[in-house]
């Protein structure tokens, strides 16, 4: 993967670091019944670095979810191109490994299990890959003690909870040995302890395998986990930072029909009355140290 | 109801024949419901029956889940056997009234018909118990792989198999979703004549269509995402090797076979 | 007396199989007319089984189920009596959608109840087709092209439109983004406001539970954990992360001020209460439960 085919316009070094790149990409359906197509992505462009975690957020309809279909080519752009790692998703020969340098989660974990045993399921992307048994088996053990779900690789996935499906699923990605996941609101799905185990796995495979991860989902507090947050509304970029830097725009974020978690507008609010709070707090324990520091040091 | 129907479930196990090879299984297995049909005296089915048991206790799963499995079709098998009794004519009369006439022959008859459907359901029983779906499917897969030279898509229909397996259970909840969805909006699944029973199936098929097409779809993208495309170059984690064990099992039900064929002649037949 | 009122109430999944799993091991617990109570509880809690018994689509293993002061399982035949009066709209309920226009979906309920008159009907579906917030020109469409919000309204309409006395809600808000979240438990408020029906809503969500409820009933290991006014549940976060529920963010931001040895209430669950809250602990009056919204 490593001979970048590069694209002409971006010139800057850090372009080598470059996973995915977006360029002013164009996106309509097709309509079935004689109406107009309907353009969902109007010119975007994005970036995703090499080992980052970017968070994608946008309502329901905004074009987050259509952009993921971008990322490995399940969708092409009408206008506009796509990079992974260099390859261009429109090249029909690239396609394989394409896909095998990004893989993706989606919302339902019912639907993206293939097999009627764990292993077996974790097995069928190596096995499409063409890849010989013994090495197969190798992948498959080391995806499934990744995500904690060896001592489960015999039982049947329909008999798992939730988080646990999902968790096999992701096995199931990075048995392929992906540089990237696309995880398109995995935990949308599950239940407070599911969405945990998850955040949790998605947390490892960023720090320890050093997979890059795009994360789209609804949930605040699992944005602000993020190195950055990307926002799309109506199909184009709105705002892009850090999680500090975004959520701190409540009003904006707010407008375009966002949360933001409760920590950073508590701590805001006391801000704008005047209290010598930071604007930028995360969490509950930071906004409450805050709040701690700015009475103590008050009196 | 549908939790009851035991034949047809895996019980993961490491015994002798959970490790044989999925195909040899199969091989042997099919032998032996030939079998069950060439015995044809006491001698020769004391032998089929002796080894069906014996290959039963091999299996390690608790022959109460056998008898569980037979639970589900004894009607089906007393059925049967009582009509054999009635219908076949002999010359030893044993018991007659009005127009019911019980003979000798006709009693060895229903009994032996009893027995094979029994030891059948034993041999299906086993081979599903031990067996995987998976490991099922594919072997049965590989079996049918010369069909491909006749254009026959066996790859297609194998995967076709262990997605409908893989799909079933899911399926089967959601149906019980909708159903008790529905019947919170007040719908009558439990009265009424045919016509209108088959009218409130409606509500339940509809969206469980719908459903299955969702899912049709995602999981077709999902596929995709895995690098889906067709059987064609395609790897298996598990790949299917005879061994010694399979060779072994092979030469045993041979064995069984000549053995039956050889009873056979000692005695006279007591069935057709 | 209570509307609902449940007496030892126990319930067994698979019974006499190797599967066999106790739901529910006796509840007790009693529902006032024109409550809004919030059920939380993880999954195997027990919660989706209670909500279950109460409008009788699974029949208790032992104890008792009032509704008014009378068994709902007197007369088994009339049960379905007791789902028009007890509306139970599922998990994802857009999946049981299934007629050709919206306004037959929502007219499938009352119709099975025996509305017959035509403008009763009519009446019926768009005053519930109002309550879910769904606009006149979306009933002549499929309900398959709505989007996901809106079937969801759809579906819950469809269950507003038998005009129960207790609407139970398992999960309304479920896989939606933020605008569709706010949207349902807003229309939800409104509707409890105008027709002062009992409402049970069902979630995962301490933030939405906070918003709403009056009571909250808490769930665990098929008991009833704990069943008091909002505040008074609230108050006990660390009871609460104990038996592996997640409180508010605002309450933890109180909950770790505490900690850090800040003298201030751990009540706190809403966002305008918390603010409120903070603001007299920065100016130095102990903050104490007072008004919430």
């Amino acid at each position: 993967m490593d001979n970048i085919n590069k694209p002409s316009e971006p010139t800057e070094p850090s372009a080598l670091e470059v996973q995915i790149s977006a360029q002013d990409v164009y996106f309509q359906y097709d309509s079935t019944d004689g109406t107009p197509p309907k353009e969902v992505l109007h010119g975007i462009s994005m970036e995703i670095r090499k080992g980052e975690f970017v968070a994608l957020l946008g309502h329901n309809g905004s074009g987050k979810s259509t952009m993921a279909k971008h990322m490995n080519a399940i969708l092409l752009p009408s206008g506009g191109k796509v990079y992974v790692g260099g390859m261009n998703t429109a090249d029909d020969d690239l396609l394989t490994d394409i896909r095998r340098t990004v893989g993706m989660v989606f919302q339902n974990p019912d639907n993206q299990l293939v097999a009627t045993i764990v292993e077996e399921d974790v097995a069928f992307g190596p096995e499409n890959l063409g890849i010989p048994s013994p090495e197969i088996r190798q992948l498959v053990d080391d995806a499934l003690k990744a995500v904690g779900m060896y001592e489960y690789r015999r039982h049947a996935p329909h008999k798992l909870s939730g988080g646990q499906k999902q968790r096999v699923a992701i096995a199931g990605i990075i048995a392929m040995r992906p540089k990237c996941i696309v995880f398109d609101e995995p935990t949308a799905m599950l239940d407070p302890r599911g969405r945990q185990e998850v955040m949790e796995t998605i947390d490892k495979l960023k720090n320890e395998l050093g997979i890059t991860v795009v994360l789209i989902t609804h949930y605040m507090d699992e944005a602000a986990r993020a190195d950055r947050v990307i926002v799309i509304d109506d199909g184009k970029l709105l705002i892009e930072g850090t999680p500090r830097e975004v959520f701190s725009q409540i009003a904006l974020l707010r407008e375009h029909h966002l949360d933001v978690p409760q920590a950073t507008e508590l701590a805001q609010y006391l801000r704008s009355m005047g209290y010598d709070i930071p604007e930028d707090v995360l969490t509950p324990e930071e906004c409450a140290r805050a709040i701690w520091a700015a009475k103590t040091s008050g009196q | 109801m549908i939790s009851d129907i035991t034949i047809g479930q895996f019980m993961p196990g490491k015994s002798f024949i959970h490790k044989m090879d999925p195909r040899m299984k199969i091989i042997v297995m099919s032998a032996m419901i030939v079998f069950v049909f060439l015995a044809k005296n006491l001698m020769s089915m004391g032998l089929m029956t002796g080894f069906v048991f014996l290959s039963m206790l091999l299996t390690r799963v608790s022959p109460r889940m056998y008898f569980k499995g037979l639970k589900a079709i004894w009607f089906l098998v007393l059925f049967t056997a009582v009509l054999n009794m009635l219908y076949l004519r002999g010359d030893h009369v044993l018991f007659q009234w009005r127009f019911l006439t019980v003979t000798e022959e006709g009693l060895w008859q229903s009994g032996f018909i009893a027995m094979r459907l029994v030891l059948i359901i034993i041999i299906s029983a086993m081979l599903t118990y031990t067996t995987s779906p998976t490991d099922l499917t594919a072997a049965i897969e590989r079996l049918l792989s010369p069909l491909k030279l006749f254009r026959v898509p066996v790859h297609e229909l194998a995967m076709m198999m262990t997605i409908a397996l893989r799909f079933i259970p899911t399926l089967l909840e959601e149906t019980e979703k909708i159903m008790n969805a529905q019947k919170a909006r007040g719908a009558d699944l439990e009265s009424g004549g045919m016509l209108k029973r088959a009218k409130a199936l409606i509500p339940i098929l509809i969206p469980l269509f719908i459903s299955a097409f969702r899912r049709a779809f995602e999981l077709a993208t999902a596929m995709d995402c895995r690098c889906y495309t067709g059987g064609k170059g395609r790897t298996r984690l598990n790949v299917l090797r005879y061994k010694f064990r399979d060779v072994f099992a092979f030469l045993l039900v041979a064995g069984l076979c000549a053995g039956i064929i050889y009873l056979n002649t000692l005695a006279p037949a007591l069935v057709r | 007396m209570a509307l609902i009122e449940t007496h030892d109430l126990r319930f067994v999944y698979g019974k006499g199989t190797p599967f066999e799993k106790v739901a529910l091991q006796g509840a007790n617990l009693a529902i006032n007319e024109g409550e809004f109570i919030g059920v939380i509880g993880h999954t195997g809690s027990g919660k989706s089984t209670l909500v279950q018994l109460l409008n009788g689509l699974l029949k208790p293993e032992s104890g008792q189920i009032l509704l008014n002061g009378k068994n709902i399982w007197e007369k088994p035949k009339k049960i379905r009596d007791i789902r028009f009066q007890v509306g139970l709209v599922f998990q994802y309920p857009e999946y049981q959608l299934f007629e050709e226009t919206v306004y037959r979906d929502i007219a499938f309920g009352p119709m099975n109840k025996g509305i017959k008159g035509k403008d009763e009907l009519d009446r019926i579906v768009r005053t519930a087709a109002e309550f879910a917030g769904l606009k006149e020109s979306l009933l002549e469409k499929s309900p398959f092209d709505l989007s996901g919000g809106e079937k969801r309204r759809a579906a819950i309409a469809g269950v507003i439109a038998m005009e129960p006395k207790v609407l139970i809600l398992d999960e309304p808000t479920a896989g939606l983004d933020p605008r569709g979240r706010d949207k349902i438990l807003s229309r939800i408020k409104e509707y409890r406001k105008k027709t002062g029906s009992t409402v049970l809503l069902v979630s995962h969500s301490m933030e939405d539970i906070a918003r709403v409820a009056d009571r909250v009933l808490v769930m665990n290991h098929g008991n009833v954990e704990m069943f008091d006014t909002t505040e008074n549940i609230f108050k006990q976060g660390q009871h609460l992360a104990e038996i592996g529920l997640k409180v508010p963010q605002v309450t933890q931001v109180f909950l770790e001020l505490k900690k850090l040895g800040a003298d201030v209430g751990t009540d706190v669950y809403t966002m305008d209460y918390a603010k409120n809250a903070a603001l007299q602990y920065l100016r130095g009056s102990r903050t104490e439960g007072g008004e919430a919204q």
